[in-house]
């Protein structure tokens, strides 16, 4: 047994510690049970608190719990002052102290909206175990999606059966993949599991690991371009989800459509994988502010 | 002669008019050109021929049949009709799930193809799909067999893609799942794909009868997961895993045949 596990990705959480919240009654949460990965995001007056990114766990309510303490941990606001909770990704009816759920279709592209503006029309979201392209207005409302939810290909989770086999970590393939003086074919099977002989194989030839990386992160980003060209594409396209963060797909996506993708930069204020939690947090802003409005009038 | 160079196993079968002589199957190394040599020599001793002059001609089949040399080359949808026309004249359909492939045939009753349809760029519709659970459940092959032909059925697997069901298992065991249950999830699993191949094929209606050819028509607990899933009859057969070869072989003496 080998001791390391490449598929590991760092947890994180932050907090804006100078935002107050005393004053206001609007706080709001999104929580975003993934198959792979939990994250919660908190909002004070519409702008972002403090958010968590865990590894889920066995159970999906005790990864949404652990999500939401992590995102407050250290912070001297209580869960009880939150006024609405949406809970929204694959794990979402299992988000104990939800007020609603909502599809993590519509809470991507109002997560990206939000974070990179009104331009942006397609959203891609490259999860752990499912990958969308999500076609969206200038309000972030969802117009069509198409989704891949059956095939491991294409998701983070076989990315992790690549950085296993190569012995390179998640973190690191990408980069990895770009140290290639010349790009490689792309590996020519979709399936994962016949990638990975494939792979095998080419190692066996006497490829090198990071020729391997750059084939398959090719034949990633072709596979994600045909679900792009399913939805249609439309400029800006935003790219988010843990994939998002691998350089060796990205860049060779962006390649492909012949120019820029936005994406999630990667400092202490936001993370690509917080964008469903996010706009999860912001439909409960939403629901909140209509909600005391009603009351008031 | 009539090859068939699997992901896992090379088989050969010998036939003379209308007698099959002998089969043999042998796993299948790096170099199959050496394992091929073998396998001749095996089956001619095998046989009782005396020398392997007695070969007319040899026909290949499989993923690997390039490296059978002076071979007349046969696809496997042909085979498929061939040897499963031979030992099943009225059966109509093939249904063949190799190691990292699936291939569904509808022929006649002279072997011809009248349709077919392979699955070969998703593993889980594929013998990889059990061998891959199998060490999931931490157990063998037939064992896995043995465990799902105890299950009740009632337990459905929800992931399709191999990678997903892995972890499902693994979530099912963590669960309290029994392992017979799972076991026979996966082996239903598995026929309703097979079943979903056949019904491409099939030209409409309800399937009635079907050979199930390749290392899993041995396998009682697929046999019987099909027969379930598709309220169908799998015709029994000799030596399943030996139709494709079979088929190829009566190719080569087809072959042989016009050549004379």
């Amino acid at each position: 047994m080998r001791e390391e596990e490449f598929w590991r990705w760092s947890e994180r959480s932050w907090r804006d510690t100078k935002r107050r919240w005393h004053k206001t009654s609007a706080i709001a949460a999104g929580v975003d049970v993934g198959s792979v990965s939990s994250k919660a995001v908190v909002l004070v007056d519409g702008e972002v608190y403090a958010w968590s990114l865990l590894r889920t766990g066995h159970s999906s309510p005790d990864s949404a719990v652990a999500a939401l303490r992590a995102a407050l941990e250290g912070a001297d606001l209580p869960q009880e002052k939150i006024g609405f909770v949406v809970g929204t990704g694959y794990g979402r009816v299992n988000v104990p102290f939800a007020d609603r759920t909502m599809s993590e279709i519509s809470c991507h592209a109002r997560g990206a909206n939000f974070i990179f503006g009104d331009a942006v029309r397609t959203v891609l979201d490259i999860g752990g175990q499912d990958c969308k392209a999500i076609r969206c207005d200038a309000g972030g409302r969802v117009k069509n999606f198409v989704m891949n939810d059956k095939c491991a290909a294409g998701t983070g989770r076989g990315m992790e059966v690549f950085a296993d086999i190569l012995g390179v970590s998640v973190e690191e393939i990408g980069k990895v993949s770009l140290k290639v003086e010349e790009e490689p074919p792309p590996v020519s099977a979709t399936c994962v599991v016949f990638a990975r002989s494939e792979a095998l194989s080419l190692l066996r030839k006497g490829w090198s690991k990071e020729k391997v990386a750059a084939a398959y992160c090719a034949a990633m980003s072709h596979r994600l371009l045909s679900l792009l060209k399913r939805v249609g594409i439309e400029r800006e396209v935003a790219v988010t989800g843990g994939l998002s963060k691998n350089d060796g797909v990205v860049r060779r996506l962006e390649n492909l459509l012949g120019y820029g993708v936005l994406r999630v930069p990667q400092d202490e204020r936001y993370d690509a994988q917080i964008v469903g939690a996010l706009g999860a947090a912001l439909f409960a802003h939403d629901f909140l502010t209509r909600r005391d409005r009603n009351r008031t009038t | 002669m009539g090859v068939d160079v699997g992901a896992r196993l090379l088989k050969g079968v010998l036939v003379e008019g209308d007698t099959v002589l002998v089969g043999l199957s042998l796993p299948c190394p790096a170099d199959i050109g050496e394992a091929v040599r073998v396998l001749r020599e095996r089956l001619v001793k095998k046989a009782g021929l005396g020398s392997e002059a007695a070969i007319r001609g040899v026909a290949a089949v499989g993923v690997g049949r390039e490296a059978v040399k002076d071979a007349f080359y046969v696809s496997v949808v042909t085979a498929l009709a061939k040897g499963a026309a031979f030992v099943a004249p009225d059966a109509g359909l093939v249904l063949d799930i190799g190691a990292e492939s699936a291939c569904a045939v509808r022929y006649d009753a002279g072997g011809r193809v009248l349709d077919f349809a392979m699955a070969d760029k998703c593993a889980a519709g594929t013998g990889v799909f059990l061998e891959t659970m199998a060490r999931a459940l931490d157990v063998k092959q037939s064992e896995l067999a043995e465990l799902a032909l105890r299950g009740s059925g009632k337990v459905k697997m929800s992931a399709q893609c191999v990678v997903f069901a892995e972890s499902e298992v693994v979530g099912l065991i963590h669960a309290g799942v029994p392992r017979e249950e799972i076991a026979a999830a996966l082996y239903k699993a598995l026929a309703g794909r097979a079943g979903s191949l056949l019904h491409r094929v099939c030209g409409g209606g309800r399937i009635k009868r079907v050979v199930v050819a390749g290392g899993l028509g041995c396998d009682k607990a697929f046999v019987v997961a099909l027969e379930r899933s598709l309220d169908c009859e799998v015709v029994a057969v000799e030596e399943p895993h030996m139709v494709a070869a079979l088929g190829a072989a009566l190719v080569a003496q087809q072959k042989g045949e016009q050549c004379k």
